[in-house]
Formats: structure tokens, sequence, C-alpha cells
């Protein structure tokens, strides 16, 4: 038992030791300020823009923007999810497959189209992570998330399509 | 017991893939810090200020755990603490599957991992670690190499 004890203290604090280290080295996440994603996506965005989460869009204005053309919406969760159900006219890059989807959607849609990056609900972070990546890429600079997602969306019984898209 | 070969098989099997799962995911997270605290985050049990310092900690644990488990050592103590980290994903994982939280794991870097794929293996890694525990003389591990010395 002694041992176990002895042998875990030193074992974890190696390892606090070396991940600090490592952090201190490479990416440097603040340790004790952490701040979820939009806010980072936000910073990314616009570096001298106020920290508010206004990178985010409602249902009723994204309802709106629908009525226009020049907007894209990313469906961000698996393609079969896509297949079952997604807000009408969305176009399926799920992140786990992005590689495979991303050079032919920057060739059809223009830099600073707007888009609006949506997953299934409130607790996904799919979207989130799409937008990261998008930003950090700068494949789009306009970029919005819908972060109700498909939960809300389908609970408000607005359009939804099956199935692949026409695109 | 101990001498039958085919259980000293089934040992190296179980060592070599524990260590291959806590080898990739550590490796899969260390390169993406922040996403492994966002994912942490997600999980929305863990208080904010706590979150970063999980994050740098965690992968390197998982990584020193795997190399510990699969060169054989400190053998008790990191198994009984796989056990402990495991038994401890079951129990955030399960939560976030009851609470119905519609998140990614990040047990494999970012927006990698299913809920349930992860509870499942995690379930397996339970079970072969308690193999692994209840064998008294442990097959191949560089303990009894230290030991053997100290007692010559």
């Amino acid at each position: 038992m002694k041992q176990f004890i002895v042998q875990s203290i030193c074992i974890i604090a190696g390892c606090l030791l070396i991940g600090l280290a490592h952090n201190h080295l490479g990416e440097r996440i603040p340790l004790f300020a952490f701040e979820p994603r939009y806010v980072v996506v936000r910073q990314v965005q616009d570096p001298d823009a106020p920290a508010q989460p206004d990178i985010l869009i409602d249902r009723e204005t994204l309802q709106a923007a629908l009525e226009r053309e020049d907007i894209l919406i990313l469906d961000a969760r698996d393609h079969s999810d896509y297949v079952d159900g997604h807000i009408a006219g969305a176009v399926s890059l799920p992140i786990s497959d992005y590689d495979t989807h991303i050079e032919r959607i920057s060739a059809v849609y223009p830099p600073d189209i707007e888009v609006v990056v949506y997953c299934s609900s409130a607790t996904c972070e799919l979207a989130d992570a799409l937008a990261q990546r998008l930003f950090a890429e700068k494949i789009f600079s306009n970029i919005k998330i819908y972060r109700q997602g498909m939960a809300d969306w389908s609970n408000a019984q607005c359009p939804i399509e099956t199935g692949e898209a026409n695109e | 017991m101990n001498s039958r070969p085919y259980l000293r098989a089934l040992e190296i099997l179980f060592r070599l893939i524990i260590a291959g799962i806590f080898l990739y995911n550590g490796l899969a997270k260390i390169t993406e810090l922040q996403d492994f605290a966002q994912s942490i985050y997600n999980y929305d049990v863990f208080p904010v200020f706590l979150t970063g310092i999980a994050a740098v900690f965690m992968p390197v644990f998982e990584i020193v755990l795997g190399l510990f488990i699969l060169l054989g050592i400190c053998y008790r103590t990191t198994s009984i603490l796989l056990l402990m980290v495991t038994s401890a994903f079951i129990v955030l994982l399960s939560q976030a599957l009851i609470r119905g939280l519609d998140i990614s794991c990040g047990c494999s870097g970012a927006g990698a991992g299913n809920l349930w794929h992860t509870l499942i293996q995690d379930i397996f890694i339970v079970g072969m670690l308690l193999f692994l525990l209840q064998r008294k003389k442990p097959f191949l591990v560089l303990d009894s190499l230290f030991s053997r010395k100290r007692s010559e």
C-alpha cells in the first residue's frame, strides 16, 4: 500500500511536470483561465473585437437569412445524420471527414460568403470545431454558429430535407 | 496457473491492447490541447478553472501509463492507476449519456470518439485490467529485472 501511494505520487507529479513543460514550450493553453471555444473563435476572427459571442446566430435570424441565396449552411455532423435529415439547403461537411470535402466546397463557394455552421444541439461541439478550422485555414471569413442546431430547428418545425443534397 | 502459456500470451496481448489505446489517445490529445480542453469543458462536470490544467496533465498521464504497462514499470501501481482512470472515464461517459449530452468524447483528439463506443471499450479495458491484476507473477516486466538485481 505504501509502495502504491509513493509510486502513484511520483507518477502523477512527474506527468504534471512534463505536461506543464510541454504546454510552456508548445501550444500554451491558459492553465486556470480556460475560455470556451466560441470566444476563441471570435478572437481568431477578429483579435481586436470584444469577446462577445456575437458569432452565434439564432433560429429566427437564420430563417430570415435562408430567403437569400448568398448564404452557405454547413452541417458538421456525420454524413449519415445529414442524410437522415438536415436544414433545407445545407451542405454536408462532417468534421470527421473534413479533408475529403473541403476542397470541393471551397471551389464552389467564394471565401467571403456568409457561412452558418451547425450540428446536433447546443451541447454539440462539432460546429465549433468546424468553425475553428475554417477560420484557422482561412477558407471562409464570415462564419456564424447556429448553436441550438438541428434539435432546435426540427422542434420548431422549420424546413428539413432528407437524403443527399442537390448541389 | 501462472505458468500456463496461453495465460501468459493473453497477459501480453491485453497489455499490448491497453498500451496501444492509451498511447494512441494520449498522443492524439497532446497535439491538440485546446481542442481537448474544449472536450473536457463540454462534459459540464469540472470547474472551468480546472479545465486547462486537466487538459495539460491527462495526455501525458495516459502516455506514461501506456508506456509503463507495456514495459512493466511500477507494474501493479500502473495497473491500479489505469483501473482508476478507466473507471473514472466510465462514470464520466455514463453521466454524459444519461444527461443526453450530444458531445463527442474527445477521447482520441478533437471531434473524435463516439460516447457509446468508448464506454464499451472502457468496460473491456476494465475487464482486461482485472485479469492483469489477479496475475500473481506478471510475465516480461521490467520490475522483475530490478527486484532480481536488488536481491543479488
